[in-house]
């Protein structure tokens, strides 16, 4: 019910509709013929350029696709702006980097100990921490994954110091014979590289999005827990222990970044604030694809994976954050419920 | 003598508490010196810079996850206007405050027209923090990810806003612009346009039906805590000498924005004072324990991170127990009681 | 009868419908000044809807509203309001975190900006409505009836030339009953004209000078209380109208 500017009519709703779509691909396009010199470039003889960052801009997407959607399962069921996404992704990377460094694990077989450890770090973070909170406030809750987040990246501080780490792999490049084809990595075509480890990660990322998927659709705690999002009370009236369901939400959510953890810990250099920067761009994809909307996050993370590494060879003498939050901003302003709007999983 | 009770009595109980405590923050100078002065400095700082946003977030109910974009306007504004134009520092001040002011009110607009509410509203004034921060960090005419320094002269003036170390001239310039926004938060909630920004808060479909423009009100509060914020900008930067996109646009900056006055208790006159009060010294005393620990605490030597850890889990402990934070949880209490024994002697 | 005078109030021809349901169809209500007008109905007739569009909380998809001779059709809420129009939600909004005296005195505020009158004016008007005992106390705790009343008190302390009163007695006690339709006698009496919402059939027959019937989001009949309760489509639409008209 408008008390004030925009129209409720169905006339009034259109045509702010169109303004609000005109203003912003008029900015689109005012941004765009700023850079024009560069993108003709980029176009043109800078083509390869252009096309390796949608590559990089795709594989690093998949990743923020898998952050994106722990995060948006979180906010869908359990309202509950999870501000600690980052920083439990920086857990997960000490943890992967410490079976590493000090007990010989491939860097891929972590994610055994990463997702289930996170998947208990979730829980018991909801079941002591949260829980007691449900009912209350957006902002409080926020408040309070904030003063997790806070302390949780300092505890890494503090344990690890400053100093960054890698994880390097032994089979950095190499080739492998499969079913009779010569498959070699790193992998290039049409001018464009894509390393073993993005690769991976992107691989990887994307069946595990796939498998929260079908654990949404197909399975009864999936179902349970759509309802749960969809209507707590109503839920709890068929029978469902909706205290648990949110428990197991939450955890859900923390394995995702428990898994991206391990996939990104052979590319990424690991220091107690790397997970700042997932924690930021998750948030934009999950406004992006819509709160609580599992697909649209995923999607969402793909575009704006590719939308910073563009951004980032256009607006070659800026951050390449800065065109996932003129996105960003741009999108709030088109369409406030987000691309793919409240629609679910 | 009775007809000067009475007035006493008549007067706001909020200005009296405001008389008294401006008279001892006044006087403590004389008392401290040295590096205590300077924890003083950081506290009435940060009082001010939390009553400014508690201005926005606690009152008009609108709660900015980005107010660290307002501080760094206010002290870039400065810092540019002072470095490459030899404007004094006050004048720059009141530009980067008109700048903020507008800056709050043209984002607040989007915000508000397009009915950002709740997780959304938050998101995107971090988000608009976030973007300056970026674009400053690579913007030549604020010397992007160098930033800038304060021409240092040599002497203490009050036009240049500069003293030597260790004068008091910094705690009067910040006791200064804390009392002057205390003084306007308490005029602006006893006057007609601070009971509709709190109506607008409680239920702003009522407070429309009883005449008041929600939009004016809350570009309001937005415009007048941005502006405000701006004002501990400036001194920041004068302060410190220095600024640059991180420490001007930091989420860091934003947190500590706001944490004092969540701790200290939100929407509440006294709060943000509090929480300062609280927060800033256990700051100092950690980074204490950190630098020079005692015998056996040894294993702390140099951890940076400890007091930000303290901090964090703080929050936590104040949002799960005391969500009123320290002030509003007493304040609650006390009305509680007064209430009920005003009713009982109303029936009776 | 005052058909020389135009009325107060006039809504037009007004529709709404939303997502492809038609709450209210090509709907005319005349509201003669100084008088009592009712509007009845069962439940998801379309009242509440149009005392929205009335009030400016929606805009109807046609027709208009007129008020004191001018188009208001469309007005924000704020601005329906300060022209004089003064309203209570059947879903109870008071400003928790203040006490009922407050409450009122932001309602007061309309008429002046100086703090000591608008407070003397919203604690008279806070007595007048029967919450004296309760004007320190924070309208977030009051009881339902309490809250009723506030509703009330922060309507009249616009001074409204037109109430729109949702339920008002919704939640009120038999007994107490009474003392409200009182009330809005006193209220009459001072010159305001009102157009109520209205179940408690009582005081819809004791109130009214005028009765709108809606139903299905159009006008069903309108008029007198007699001719209404005695129009053989409004008794088909209530089977037992006059049943509840005896039990009131």
């Amino acid at each position: 019910m408008a008390t004030s500017g925009a129209g409720v009519t169905q006339a009034g709703v259109r045509r702010d509709a169109v303004v609000r779509w005109v203003v912003t691909f008029s900015v689109a396009g005012i941004i765009l013929l700023i850079n024009g010199d560069r993108i003709a470039e980029l176009l043109g003889p800078g083509r390869s350029v252009l096309l390796q960052a949608l590559v990089t801009g795709l594989l690093i997407g998949g990743v923020y696709s898998l952050v994106s959607m722990g995060l948006t399962l979180i906010f869908g069921v359990l309202h509950v702006i999870n501000f600690a996404h980052g920083a439990l992704m920086t857990v997960g990377m000490y943890l992967a980097f410490s079976l590493v460094a000090n007990l010989g694990f491939d860097p891929y077989a972590t994610i055994f100990v990463t997702v289930g450890l996170l998947l208990l770090i979730g829980a018991a973070v909801q079941k002591l921490l949260i829980n007691r909170l449900m009912d209350e406030s957006l902002e409080k809750k926020l408040l309070l994954t904030l003063g997790l987040s806070i302390f949780i990246e300092n505890l890494l501080l503090v344990v690890f110091s400053p100093t960054p780490r890698a994880v390097q792999l032994t089979y950095d490049s190499g080739s492998v014979s499969l079913f009779g084809l010569d498959i070699s990595w790193p992998f290039r075509a049409f001018g464009t590289v894509a390393t073993l480890p993005r690769s991976l990660a992107f691989v990887g990322a994307l069946v595990l999005a796939g498998l929260l998927f079908l654990l949404l659709r197909r399975t009864k705690l999936g179902t349970a827990i759509r309802a749960v999002a969809d209507n707590p009370r109503g839920a709890a009236l068929v029978g469902i222990n909706v205290p648990q369901i949110y428990m197991l939400a939450f955890a859900l959510g923390t394995a995702c970044v428990g898994a991206a953890a391990t996939l990104v810990l052979p590319f990424l250099s690991l220091e107690p604030t790397t997970g700042d920067a997932f924690n930021i761009i998750a948030f934009i994809v999950v406004v992006l694809g819509g709160m609580g909307n599992v697909i649209g996050a995923l999607l969402a993370g793909l575009l704006i994976g590719v939308t910073q590494q563009v951004g980032g060879v256009v607006f070659s003498g800026q951050s390449n954050l800065l065109a996932v939050f003129i996105l960003f901003v741009l999108a709030l302003y088109l369409r406030p419920e987000g691309l793919l709007g409240k629609a679910k999983a | 003598m009775t007809r000067v009770a009475e007035l006493w009595r008549r007067i706001d109980r909020n200005v009296k508490i405001l008389v008294v405590v401006a008279v001892v923050l006044a006087v403590v100078p004389f008392v401290l010196s040295g590096s205590s002065l300077d924890i003083g400095v950081r506290i009435l700082l940060f009082a001010m810079l939390a009553s400014a946003w508690n201005l926005m977030a606690g009152y008009a109910g609108l709660f900015s996850f980005g107010h660290a974009a307002y501080f760094g306007i206010g002290a870039y504004a400065t810092a540019v206007l002072q470095v490459d134009y030899g404007w004094s520092p006050w004048l720059g001040m009141l530009v980067g405050m008109a700048l903020a002011g507008v800056f709050a009110i043209v984002s607040g607009y989007l915000s508000f027209r397009y009915r950002l509410r709740g997780a959304y509203f938050v998101l995107t004034t971090f988000a608009f923090a976030e973007m300056l921060r970026l674009i400053f960090l690579h913007w030549d005419f604020v010397n992007g990810a160098i930033g800038l320094r304060v021409p240092l002269i040599r002497e203490s003036s009050w036009f240049d806003m500069q003293f030597p170390p260790g004068s008091r001239g910094y705690y009067y310039v910040v006791l200064a612009m804390l009392l002057a926004v205390l003084v306007i938060v308490v005029l602006l909630m006893r006057s007609r346009s601070g009971y509709y920004i709190v109506a607008i808060r409680d239920n702003e479909e009522a407070a429309a039906a009883v005449g008041v423009n929600p939009m004016r009100y809350k570009l309001y509060a937005v415009g007048l805590s941005g502006a405000l914020t701006a004002m501990g900008g400036t001194f920041y930067f004068q302060y410190i000498f220095f600024i640059d996109p991180a420490l001007a646009f930091g989420p860091a900056v934003s947190i500590q924005i706001l944490l004092p006055a969540i701790i200290g208790g939100m929407g509440t006159m006294w709060g943000p004072l509090i929480g300062a009060f609280l927060l800033v010294p256990l700051g100092e005393l950690t980074s204490g324990l950190i630098r020079t620990p005692p015998e056996f605490l040894s294993f702390l030597s140099g951890r940076a991170g400890l007091d930000l850890m303290i901090f964090g889990a703080l929050l936590v402990a104040i949002i799960m127990f005391l969500p009123k934070g320290v002030y509003g949880s007493i304040s609650d209490r006390v009305t509680a009681r007064r209430q009920r024994r005003q009713h009982e002697e109303a029936v009776t | 009868m005052n058909e020389q005078r135009s009325p107060l109030l006039s809504v037009e021809s007004v529709s709404k419908s939303f997502d492809g349901l038609q709450a209210l169809t090509d709907v005319n209500v005349v509201v003669p000044q100084g008088e009592i007008t009712a509007v009845i109905g069962p439940n998801g007739a379309g009242k509440t809807t149009l005392f929205n569009v009335i009030a400016g909380s929606l805009r109807p998809d046609t027709g208009r509203v007129m008020f004191d001779g001018g188009d208001i059709t469309g007005w924000p809420a704020h601005r329906v309001a300060r022209a004089g129009i003064g309203r209570t939600f059947q879903l109870m909004k008071p400003f928790a975190s203040m006490t009922v005296n407050e409450n009122v005195l932001v309602a007061a505020f309309e008429r002046t900006g100086r703090r000591a009158e608008a407070s003397a004016k919203a604690a008279e008007i806070v007595e007048r409505v029967g919450l004296g005992t309760w004007s320190g106390q924070l309208a977030g705790e009051l009881p339902t009836a309490g809250q009723k009343h506030l509703e009330l008190a922060r309507a009249l302390a616009l001074e409204p030339k037109l109430l729109l009163l949702d339920e008002v007695l919704a939640g009120i006690l038999p007994t107490e009953r009474q003392l409200v339709i009182d009330l809005l006698r006193e209220i009459k009496a001072a010159g305001v004209t009102m157009l109520l919402v209205e179940h408690v059939m009582a005081a819809v027959m004791a109130l009214s000078d005028e009765i709108v019937v809606l139903h299905h989001g159009a006008v069903l009949a309108a008029g007198t209380p007699e001719q209404v309760t005695c129009d053989d489509r409004v008794i088909e639409a209530y089977l037992g109208e006059e049943q509840l008209i005896a039990e009131g």
